[in-house]
């Protein structure tokens, strides 16, 4: 008893932390609507530069607790920055390419701080005042993470205060149901994002400050804390702060008691609760149907059409050149043209579901992993040739797909987003922790291809001829009656279904051909490189393939494999050249951005029709 | 005399061309009628002057000074109040919440409101000054939204079918209440699919088509100019 209570209450202290995280992920995305990935890296910064102020502060002088509040300032600061510097500049943009843009912004910081910290992770010094243990029904708890207990809470009740009795609360709050009314009404708006950020940042940085005294700083902090602050936030209800406190603790405690009855699928039990709550409330514990961000009124979506003859001879050229190339490349050349077909398909795949199917997915990784898992499982479990492996690859990827998208075609938008995140981490938990059968973080080795096309070049041609074909087909079906009911879905559900198109049903078969194809690419990244491993399933993976998709541009559908190439050829490129790959990287997204909101290709279009 | 002054302004939604050459003027005091059928263009007219729709040509002043191509907050902000059609009331905040939302500081020569002084114009407000404005029938809700708009003390007012959906008899407080606006030097331009409220409020109207200002007399004149009204107006 006395065990489950002292349990309980370290729950509550993981569950202050997180969420000092999530409602200022909350609130960000209340007010900006930006999904904001960078919120872990400034989570990161705060926890890096709290352990900075307090171990090498100028002369000692600030002390433990000024080194916090210092920490939480700077933290605000860079907050500040990248908001005035960044988001205001497109806000107008796609909702995803803001995505991207504080994915670039994530990158950065993390190779910012390997230059800074180094690799090697960090232990800060215990807080003055609150060291040692208390006693609690005579056991030993230690006495910070019982003043953690309380952070949680108090934190909750200023917001509370600050939302509810300011008029500055009271313009963030109408500004989360309606920010173009606010704005018509005289308030200046990017004040007001500007405010919100800056708080939001600020509680990030208090979190990472905090945490501290309680456990070494990584260079990993960013994505595995943001990640479950996405899982509260969802849980919660976006822009809901009381939702973000009730599902901080839920989790908190789901893990503090998971890891003694589960102790094996900790990992699943998470997202398998987020799944549930998703299913059973849409929007979240205490959220509402969010009113669609209301856009400056204008234009929709972009008519997309068949190529246009230059493009169409233009990629003629390139598809001729990709089948005469492979014979003058060296070995290497032609390990990276593998890698840039299989990425291709997987960007096309992704795309089919995210462009004309509207469903952003932050979890394609799943099926391309699955199928990668598939061929290497036949082989290891029935020892299927690669000729069959290939087969099994889309077909478990499929089955996934109809599994997962039944949930999925539910929902929609973020909610939609996260829910294909939850499921992708619950199959890379499985591929984590099921070490019996994935061979856990060891993965599978020896997944070979079949003796006639071991050799490079043919494995070349084999996969090439794969890719194109799935990307053509692809392709094929955007234009045929299947996808034109699928785009007058994604344009107005309620008017494609008065017209007769059972638009839940088309989406379910939209998200299982973007599974089939994301495996069948799985499964042939699994011959190339003759091993699997639960990176495959990670969510670096999902966004590697979002980054491709909008990169290229999300509107046209030769978007997905320029961005497919680019990114391949840019990421190869620079970890050849440099060690600060990521930063480059991250500098080059955010440069293309804030200078092409609507994608390469979609830039190119634009360009095209300008001279028209 | 005009306040707010219109020129020829242009408006496009991607390559659909929505306002064409638009221009009319509303001085201090005056109710202006902006009729037309449903789509020709009286909330794109209304968004267009607010900056909501980016206008592709043409001019908006108000009191000669230009607002064209600023954000709508700083023609907010100028004195241009804007209610909207489908009134878009902050539904998790209060009835004073949402004034409060609206209040922008006094500006000298401007009537000054306060919320005292609007729950004497909108008494039912004042009843229901602490009750989520989600948790309200329809007309409370227009109240508010006119209401909320005032508190930033406009000199011009843009009512967007005030009236809609609304019953007859608060369709008549309403007027009114259009009316005492008005007499208090307010330029209130107003956009009504029908004509019976137009006529019991406005002196001027303007007759828009499909984008187009296909019309413009006195009130009395279009009353009395049924070829005009069976062409742009019946349905």
């Amino acid at each position: 008893m006395e065990f489950l209570v002292l349990q309980a209450l370290s729950g509550l202290a993981s569950a202050s932390s997180l969420f000092l995280v999530a409602a200022g992920l909350s609130l960000i995305f209340g007010v900006t609507r930006i999904v904001n990935f960078a919120h872990g890296s400034l989570y990161m910064l705060g926890a890096y530069l709290a352990w900075t102020f307090v171990e090498h502060g100028p002369g000692g002088a600030l002390g433990f607790w000024g080194g916090i509040a210092a920490a939480v300032a700077a933290t605000a600061l860079i907050g500040a920055v990248i908001e005035i510097l960044l988001l205001r500049r497109i806000y107008r943009a796609p909702e995803l390419f803001q995505l991207l843009a504080t994915f670039g912004v994530v990158l950065i910081v993390q190779d910012l701080a390997l230059a800074i910290w180094g690799p090697q992770d960090l232990l800060g010094p215990r807080a003055p005042g609150l060291r040692g243990p208390i006693t609690i029904l005579g056991q030993r708890f230690p006495l910070y993470e019982a003043f953690l207990i309380l952070v949680g809470p108090a934190v909750l009740a200023l917001l509370w205060l600050l939302l509810n009795r300011t008029r500055w609360g009271t313009l963030v709050r109408a500004a989360t149901q309606d920010r173009e009314m606010v704005g018509a009404l005289g308030v200046d708006h990017r004040r007001l994002f500007t405010g919100v950020f800056v708080l939001g940042s600020a509680l990030a940085g208090l979190a990472g400050a905090l945490q501290l005294p309680r456990e070494g700083l990584s260079l990993h902090m960013d994505l595995a804390v943001v990640t479950e602050a996405f899982v509260v936030v969802v849980v919660g209800g976006l822009g809901s702060v009381g939702g973000a406190f009730l599902a901080a603790v839920l989790i908190g405690q789901l893990h503090a008691f998971g890891i003694l009855v589960f102790p094996k699928i900790t990992l699943v039990l998470v997202f398998l609760v987020m799944a549930v709550v998703l299913v059973l409330r849409p929007h979240g514990l205490l959220g509402r149907p969010q009113a669609e961000a209301r856009a400056p009124s204008g234009a929709g979506e972009p008519v997309l059409r068949p190529a246009t003859r230059p493009v169409r001879i233009l990629g003629t050229v390139a598809l001729l050149c990709a089948i005469a190339l492979p014979p003058f490349l060296g070995d290497y050349g032609r390990v990276v043209m593998i890698d840039m077909a299989i990425l291709v398909l997987f960007a096309a795949s992704l795309h089919f579901m995210m462009g004309p199917g509207g469903m952003a997915s932050f979890g394609h990784a799943a099926p391309f992993g699955i199928g990668a898992y598939g061929s290497a499982l036949a082989l290891k479990l029935a020892g299927a040739p690669m000729e069959v492996g290939l087969a099994a690859a889309p077909f478990a990827a499929g089955l996934a797909g109809v599994a997962f998208g039944w949930f999925c075609v539910r929902l929609s938008g973020v909610y939609l987003a996260m829910l294909t995140l939850a499921f992708a981490q619950i199959a890379w938990s499985v591929a984590f922790q099921w070490v019996e059968v994935t061979g856990g973080d060891n993965g599978l080795l020896g997944v070979w291809p079949s003796d006639w096309a071991r050799d490079r070049l043919v494995y070349l041609y084999l996969t090439l001829a794969l890719c194109l074909g799935g990307t053509l087909l692809l392709r094929r079906a955007i234009f045929s009656p299947f996808g034109m009911a699928l785009r007058a879905g994604r344009d107005s559900p309620l008017r494609a279904e008065a017209i007769g198109i059972p638009v839940g049903a088309v989406r379910w078969a939209a998200f299982v051909i973007a599974a089939v194809m994301a495996g069948l690419a799985g499964g042939l990244f699994a011959y190339a490189k003759g091993s699997v491993f639960p990176t495959y399933l990670s969510i670096s993976k999902s966004v590697d393939g979002l980054v491709m998709v909008l990169l290229g541009g999300v509107r046209t559908i030769s978007g997905p494999i320029v961005g497919a190439v680019a990114f391949t050829g840019l990421e190869e490129q620079l970890t050849r050249v440099t060690d600060l790959w990521r930063l480059v990287l991250g500098l080059a997204i955010v440069g293309l951005v804030l200078a092409f909101p609507a994608g390469l290709a979609g830039a190119a279009a634009a360009l095209a029709e300008r001279r028209r | 005399m005009t306040v707010l002054t219109v020129e020829a302004l242009n408006a496009h939604y991607g390559r659909a061309h929505v306002l064409a050459d638009v221009s009319l003027t509303v001085a201090p005091g005056e109710v202006v009628a902006l009729l037309g059928r449903n789509g020709a263009g009286k909330s794109t007219t209304l968004k267009a002057i607010m900056g909501l729709v980016p206008p592709t040509g043409g001019r908006v002043r108000l009191d000669g000074r230009d607002l064209t191509g600023r954000a709508p907050f700083e023609i907010a902000r100028a004195g241009i109040g804007w209610v909207p059609e489908d009134r878009r009331i902050f539904t998790d905040l209060t009835v004073a919440g949402n004034l409060e939302v609206g209040r922008r500081p006094p500006v000298a020569g401007r009537t000054v409101w306060t919320p005292d002084r609007l729950f004497a114009v909108f008494p039912a407000l004042g009843r229901l000054k602490d009750r989520p404005a989600g948790r309200m029938s329809g007309g409370e809700q227009q109240m508010l939204t006119v209401a909320r708009t005032l508190m930033g003390n406009p000199s011009v007012l843009l009512l967007d079918e005030p009236t809609e959906g609304l019953a007859p008899v608060v369709v008549e407080d309403l007027v009114r209440t259009i009316r005492s606006l008005a007499s208090e030097g307010l330029g209130i331009l107003l956009s009504e699919q029908t004509l019976p409220v137009a006529r019991a409020v406005a002196g001027r109207a303007f007759v828009i088509e499909t984008g187009r200002i296909r019309w413009e007399g006195s009130m009395a004149a279009l009353m009395a100019d049924d070829a005009a009204r069976a062409r742009h107006l019946a349905v």
